[in-house]
């Protein structure tokens, strides 16, 4: 159990009535990038809030680093987070922000520390900046040079990538994941936006509603998603919905579907693992093809069901065209069984 | 246009000569007399130009410390609750001063208490709400998450007021301590109410004009006054200036 930064057991949390946290239980293991997603209102931020100790939990127990950490106030504990605002103290200077903890923890060598803290963010020679005049980015690395300089345990970071734009995005997206694993710390970020989760984590907590619906690597996620939930959630996907008899399953509305599949399911599809024009397979008619760059979409009507479809944009698909009759066929391991 | 432009200039301009710098120029023309410059040369004159200063400078304080926790429940509330704390915090207002200096002697003289105490205490209470608005004003608008990122980096909040709070609301205290300190500095008939012999030199000023009929050494005693507070208006306007983005 010692290579646990921070498990949360049974941890409830209400609000007005409304249960934003309900029941939760997860184990983060040290030096792990655990990400907790879900959509907005799911009670991922608050869940971080409870860790960080700005919010109080119900009932249930948060330990760090096997420390129950009922009534310990922030400033006791070990876990630093970036806000999503950043949150950097307009009245000191960058090098004073990243100075800030240090100096209340009386650290020696506060200026080297700050100096090799802010290397490791590439903010080098912004010492003496204010942070009103930095861009969104940069403020972004300060609150993150901030936060690791004081070498706590568990860091937290809340939708920290939000606010920028794509590319700067992607780009610490990157910087995130190689600091993580120099520093070797353990990373609690909370995201909405699943192709992050997906690309930076070690494992990934779906949330929804208060509840954590899976836990898993971010393949296992993907693959393997436990719920319709979180099948939805992470990324698209055809489903259908039917009865299977150990061998087929048939569908609510008419299909038969070959998969190993018994009593009330709903299988998915997901649209990368569809093949157009495979021979046998279910005939559909194009709606609509949208191009996408790297990728093309393309939407079909078989009968009353919508299916999307995904593929590279490697120009099989290029002579696909709007209102033509085409088959649409899959092989049978990527049909996922989720319960109904 | 430029003669356009010149026309728009002229009544502000003839407001300024008339009523602004022709009272100062007869002002000064009258401090710098035989009597003015005598009066100034009194010692009795410098203490109380010394008594003004420490009395302004100790209500000043006095009412920061007790506007700030004031103004920071105030901020803390909800909307609605604010609106009618701040309604009563002006209330005051709605009556003259000297009702409520009235008012606040009637409470005093059955405690038998009527000395430089008492009158610092009924400054105090006169000028709670120019201290408590600025403050408040500034206190709103600090943003919450500043002070849990200080909490979060291991500041107790003990530190987090002095290290953030306090810094960010800078602008707040330093236009609540000016809006009590000038005026406080000039306040008359108010502490001789309360406690005749501390009179300030804002009563001094009164009792040349007034009283003694020796308007030049009252000019000169309020020429220097005036002199004092344009240069602590000055000192905060470079002081703000110098804020900058807060």
């Amino acid at each position: 159990m010692d290579d646990l930064d921070v498990t949360l057991r049974g941890v409830t949390k209400t609000f007005g009535g409304r249960r934003a946290v309900d029941d939760v239980t997860l184990s983060i293991r040290r030096g792990e990038f655990f990400s907790l997603l879900g959509p907005s209102g799911c009670g991922k931020t608050t869940l971080m809030r409870m860790i960080a100790g700005f919010e109080s939990h119900d009932s249930g127990a948060i330990t760090l680093g096997g420390a129950d950490m009922a009534g310990v106030p922030p400033h006791r504990r070990d876990v630093n987070m970036v806000f999503q605002s950043y949150a950097l103290f307009p009245h000191l200077s960058v090098a004073e922000n990243v100075a800030f903890g240090l100096r209340i923890a009386k650290s020696d060598d506060v200026d080297g520390r700050v100096a090799r803290a802010l290397a490791k963010v590439n903010l080098a020679g912004y010492e003496k900046r204010s942070p009103t005049t930095l861009s969104g980015g940069e403020q972004q690395r300060v609150a993150l040079a901030r936060a690791i300089v004081t070498g706590p345990r568990v860091l937290l970071l809340d939708e920290p990538l939000s606010a920028l734009d794509l590319k700067l995005r992607k780009g610490l997206q990157e910087e995130l994941r190689r600091l993580q694993r120099e520093l070797a710390m353990t990373f609690v970020f909370v995201t909405h936006d699943q192709e992050e989760a997906l690309a930076m984590s070690d494992r990934i907590a779906v949330m929804n509603r208060g509840r954590v619906e899976q836990v898993g690597s971010p393949e296992e996620i993907y693959e393997r998603p436990a719920t319709r939930f979180t099948a939805e959630f992470v990324g698209s996907g055809n489903f259908f919905e039917g009865t299977g008899d150990g061998r087929n399953v048939r569908t609510t509305d008419g299909l038969t579907i070959e998969v190993a599949a018994s009593g009330n399911v709903t299988l998915l599809v997901r649209p990368e693992k569809m093949r157009l024009n495979g021979g046998t397979g279910f005939p559909a008619r194009v709606e609509e093809v949208l191009y996408q760059g790297a990728s093309m979409s393309i939407i079909l009507k078989a009968g009353e069901r919508r299916l999307l479809v995904e593929d590279a944009n490697d120009g099989a698909l290029a002579r696909v065209r709007v209102g033509e009759t085409t088959t649409v066929s899959w092989r049978p391991e990527d049909v996922l069984v989720l319960p109904r | 246009m430029k003669g356009r432009f010149l026309a728009l200039l002229l009544p502000p301009t003839a407001w300024l000569a008339v009523f602004l710098l022709l009272p100062t120029a007869v002002l000064a023309a009258a401090a710098f007399s035989a009597d003015g410059l005598q009066a100034l040369g009194r010692a009795e004159t410098w203490l109380l130009f010394w008594r003004s200063f420490w009395i302004a400078a100790v209500s000043t304080a006095a009412c920061l410390a007790v506007s700030y926790p004031v103004a920071y429940f105030i901020a803390g509330c909800a909307p609605k609750r604010r609106n009618l704390l701040l309604f009563l915090v002006v209330l005051p207002f709605w009556t003259n001063l000297l009702v409520r200096t009235y008012a606040l002697k009637f409470c005093l003289d059955p405690l038998g208490w009527s000395d430089t105490g008492a009158v610092i205490f009924a400054i105090v209470q006169n000028f709670l709400p120019f201290m408590i608005l600025p403050l408040y004003g500034s206190i709103e608008k600090l943003p919450r998450r500043l002070l849990e990122a200080s909490q979060d980096l291991g500041a107790s909040p003990a530190r987090t007021f002095w290290k953030v709070t306090v810094p960010l609301t800078m602008p707040g205290i330093a236009a609540g301590c000016i809006l009590v300190f000038i005026p406080v500095l000039g306040i008359f008939a108010l502490p001789e109410f309360i406690h005749e012999p501390t009179r300030m030199i804002g009563g001094q000023i009164n009792l040349y004009f007034m009283k003694l009929s020796n308007a030049k050494a009252g000019a000169a005693l309020t020429l220097v006054l005036m002199t004092l507070t344009i240069t602590l208006t000055w000192v905060y306007s470079r002081f703000k200036k110098s804020e900058g983005l807060v």
